[in-house]
């Protein structure tokens, strides 16, 4: 799937968002509270919608939680696709009123076509619990605040490609390390993350490993979860982490979005992230008069500013003043 | 006429991008296109930082005047600050303001009156022997028992908030730089008629 064009209006502080063409690995940078995490939250809710229509409504705490605050007019969303054909495909949500209820309604042609959103959506804000809408207990895949990680991670150090592929990247961010293993207890059946480091024979495991290391783990496999195309967004994934790993990590996602056909979408607040990015690779948002507006920066002539310094004085906006 | 800001630093960019400083642009049919901020003084002096890269995108936004707007410090020559200044930018779109922001604030008696909850008017608000953040600072810690205004960035949202406004500093019969800032505004507005 290649998105032609993405459109998200009336949910919460979002009237009209719209992404022509975006980038398979993006990141979203403003301010707090400018609706970054809003923009993520209404596809999480489209991708609900379109696969367990009569559930999105009560996951997301009913029509008055989900409505925007600043229009009358209800929730729609377009995604569109294009082919190497050139031949656009569209799917669309429209809210309508029902003597039952709020409903939503679905139109278009060739969903299947849309699987990568629709199949595998993914949302991720590791250790935000409250911002979960489905906890998955299982290994197919990783919950919202990755609290299922030993699970997941389980399944994937039993392939011997992907144990190599995580192994290499993570002695590579952590080069202390040595090895990673996820121990069973044979009586409860819980899974236990064990890690090596290079000079210590006995592993360590649950409270004693870092949030960053958790955090390493979890972004590693939530991109490696799937060999076939994901769609994922990810809240904040600089958390915890040093600034030499937060551009590997950057590298790790752009390339993994080649090699797969990923789509990886970020919010940030890192000015080290922002540094590793392209142009193409940054959608600012800010809010004006309470509205989330977002636009792209492709045509700004930076005249050889990098982009974290034009971000930070105000060239492409996102800040708080 | 649309005209781009070169700043020190976030305070600056708070100032002139409030209603207030918009208002009085509007007035003298200027339309701002950026505020950039040029990440301390010194990047300004020694055009460094990619001010000039900063100037270039004002330019190309349309600006046809750029305004910088620096801060004096004791043994700077204004003279000497403007000639360096130039040595990089034509004279014909650069207007170079010499101005604390914070001695703006000691010139806002009104606001400031406001903001620490008493009368207060200071009469050289440009001829501070400290800084005029410390001063602000100092009366700070008089009204609010010991607490300051945190930051100078925080100070800014907190006068903004209360009504700093460009007409109150006018009013004050010594802050040159505010004065000098009108009247080039307001030849900007006779040279566009």
């Amino acid at each position: 799937m290649i998105i032609y064009r993405l459109e998200i209006n009336n949910y919460k502080s979002i009237i009209n968002v719209e992404l022509k063409y975006p980038n398979r690995f993006l990141a979203f940078v403003g301010a707090n509270s400018v609706g970054k995490s809003n923009i993520f939250e209404a596809l999480e809710f489209a991708k609900i919608i379109l696969t367990s229509k009569d559930n999105a409504l009560s996951l997301f705490g009913g029509i008055k939680e989900i409505s925007s605050r600043n229009s009358q007019k209800a929730f729609r969303f377009v995604l569109e696709s294009i082919s190497d054909s050139s031949l656009i495909d569209s799917i669309e949500i429209e809210y309508y009123d029902t003597p039952k209820g709020a409903s939503f309604g679905t139109k278009g042609q060739n969903f299947e076509k849309f699987s990568v959103f629709i199949k595998n959506f993914s949302r991720i804000f590791i250790g935000h619990p409250e911002y979960v809408k489905l906890p998955f207990k299982d290994a197919k895949a990783l919950s919202l605040d990755c609290s299922n990680l030993e699970k997941v991670l389980g399944r994937l150090l039993k392939d011997n490609a992907l144990r190599e592929e995580i192994l290499d990247w993570l002695l590579t961010l952590i080069p202390e390390f040595r090895d990673i293993e996820i121990r069973q207890n044979e009586l409860t059946g819980e899974e236990t993350l064990l890690v090596y480091e290079k000079n210590d024979g006995e592993p360590f495991s649950g409270k004693l490993i870092s949030d960053g290391t958790k955090n390493i783990l979890s972004l590693l496999s939530v991109v490696l979860q799937q060999d076939e195309p994901q769609f994922i967004c990810i809240e904040e994934p600089e958390n915890g982490l040093n600034p030499k790993v937060i551009k590997e990590i950057v590298n790790f996602f752009r390339e993994k979005c080649k090699e797969k056909g990923h789509y990886i979408w970020l919010t940030t607040h890192s000015q080290t992230l922002v540094s590793s990015l392209n142009q193409d690779e940054i959608i600012i948002v800010d809010k004006v008069n309470g509205e989330t507006q977002a636009k792209n920066i492709d045509e700004i002539n930076l005249h050889g500013l990098k982009l974290d310094e034009a971000w930070l004085s105000n060239i492409l906006g996102g800040i708080p003043w | 006429m649309k005209c781009g800001f070169i700043v020190e630093g976030d305070s600056e960019i708070i100032v002139f991008k409030s209603k207030n400083l918009n208002d009085i642009f509007y007035e003298n049919e200027l339309e701002c296109v950026g505020i950039y901020s040029a990440d301390g003084r010194d990047n300004i002096i020694k055009c460094n930082g990619g001010v000039e890269s900063k100037v270039k995108i004002l330019l190309e936004k349309g600006a046809e005047v750029i305004f910088i707007i620096m801060d004096l410090e004791k043994d700077d020559c204004i003279v000497k600050l403007k000639t360096s200044c130039h040595e990089y930018f034509s004279k014909q779109y650069i207007i170079i303001l010499v101005q604390a922001l914070e001695a703006w604030f000691l010139a806002d008696s009104i606001t400031l009156s406001s903001v620490l909850k008493k009368n207060f008017y200071y009469e050289e608000p440009e001829e501070t022997t400290e800084l005029p953040y410390e001063v602000i600072k100092e009366e700070f810690m008089n009204s609010y028992k010991g607490r300051g205004p945190g930051s100078k960035v925080s100070l800014s949202r907190k006068m903004i908030r209360e009504g700093f406004s460009f007409e109150n500093i006018l009013k004050h019969p010594n802050c040159k730089s505010a004065k000098y800032f009108s009247s080039k505004l307001k030849s900007l507005k006779n040279y566009n008629e």
